[in-house]
């Protein structure tokens, strides 16, 4: 997927589409799937206070029928990628690919503290690693958003009526989108239907702390 | 703009039976009738849909107790996605355009083609294990399952 360059007729640098469009979100039916995975998940306390957990999976997932509506006539384009409009038919067999948005593979590791801390203090923290593999986020299977590694923490110190809380999410500053589409869009005349490529950014890297006191 | 009035109904009943001392079979079953209706009014419009589903969902499983701390476990089920509807498509500006765009090629499908959507169906397979171990420092659960969506 170039994506720095996916429908070069409709878009400027501002990423404003220049023409008219009337678009509609919905919910539709995408045939029959069959999903076949391994799933592990497991904890370990290693001592009182601290503690190790995580899960991996590993899964196969196609669409076993499927013609799907959308990717047929002329506007079924993705210029930069010279992927042809699939015209002529009324629908594209996409058995055998991917289903979108669906990592075929994905893992999370975390450790975690908690003791008292003095006499009247508990200190609580932990660290996770939350792993997705790649995701098609089409029917074609033409684009595809790769892996995303999110780590996230907290350190918090508390008693019976206060709490300080640090937190940081998404250490690592990863930049993958979160989710991407090629929405359809009719042109008011009719005579244009782009499909618009919308994605969504990862939060960046945040950090802050959380004062609180119960009266 | 948009008023969706969701109704559901269900019945459900479950039944365990000992097997032996360390094998339990389960059943069970829900009938469930699911129905949605949506209003649209933006610009004007005063449009309705509605689309229902009934249902029936039943779930068999086994448990084996291998030892105090180690359990094997099956199961067998069946789930539904509700059908439902898209009131956008009777907006009066949006049939025009789907109507120009596959007059001209652009677009395959009519006017009306997304205004519902069918139930889907879900079948699962699974087994797994699930244990305690290093005096019960350890957990775990592993399972294998297979998954089928159709509509």
């Amino acid at each position: 997927m170039n994506w720095d360059n996916t429908d070069p007729g409709g878009w400027n640098e501002a990423g404003v589409y220049s023409g008219f469009q009337v678009g509609q979100r919905t919910t539709l039916n995408e045939g029959s799937i069959e999903n076949k995975g391994i799933e592990f998940e497991g904890s370990y306390v290693l001592t009182d206070a601290w503690s190790l957990n995580g899960n991996f999976t590993v899964m196969d997932s196609e669409f076993t029928e499927f013609c799907d509506v959308l990717s047929a006539g002329g506007n079924w384009r993705l210029p930069a990628d010279g992927v042809a409009p699939v015209t002529g038919v009324s629908c594209v067999d996409m058995s055998g690919n991917t289903p979108p948005e669906i990592s075929t593979s994905s893992y999370a590791i975390g450790v975690a503290y908690a003791a008292p801390f003095g006499d009247s203090w508990n200190l609580r923290g932990r660290l996770d690693l939350r792993n997705n593999g790649p995701q098609w986020m089409d029917t074609a299977n033409v684009m595809k958003i790769g892996e995303r590694n999110l780590v996230n923490g907290s350190v918090t110190l508390s008693n019976d009526t206060m709490s300080a809380r640090f937190y940081v999410a998404n250490l690592l500053d990863d930049d993958t989108p979160r989710h991407a589409s090629i929405g359809t869009h009719w042109g008011a005349n009719g005579a244009t239907s782009p499909r618009g490529l919308l994605w969504t950014p990862t939060r960046p890297r945040e950090m802050g702390v959380e004062l609180s006191y119960s009266f | 703009m948009y008023g969706d009035r969701i109704f559901n109904e269900g019945i459900y009943a479950s039944v365990n039976y000992q097997l032996s001392d360390r094998t339990t079979l389960s059943a069970e079953g829900r009938l469930q009738s699911d129905s949605i209706e949506n209003n649209y009014t933006l610009r004007g419009h005063d449009e309705f849909l509605a689309n229902s589903t009934d249902s029936f969902q039943p779930r068999v499983s086994i448990t084996h107790n291998l030892t105090d701390s180690l359990t094997l476990y099956g199961q067998v089920a069946k789930g539904t996605n509700p059908a439902g509807v898209n009131i956008g498509y009777m907006d009066s500006e949006v049939i025009e355009t789907i109507g120009l765009a596959n007059a001209s090629g652009h677009v395959t499908y009519e006017f009306d083609t997304f205004r519902t959507f069918k139930e889907e169906e879900l079948t699962n397979f699974e087994i797994g294990l699930k244990g305690t171990t290093l005096d019960d420092r350890l957990s775990f659960t592993a399972a294998l399952y297979a998954l089928k969506w159709e509509n």
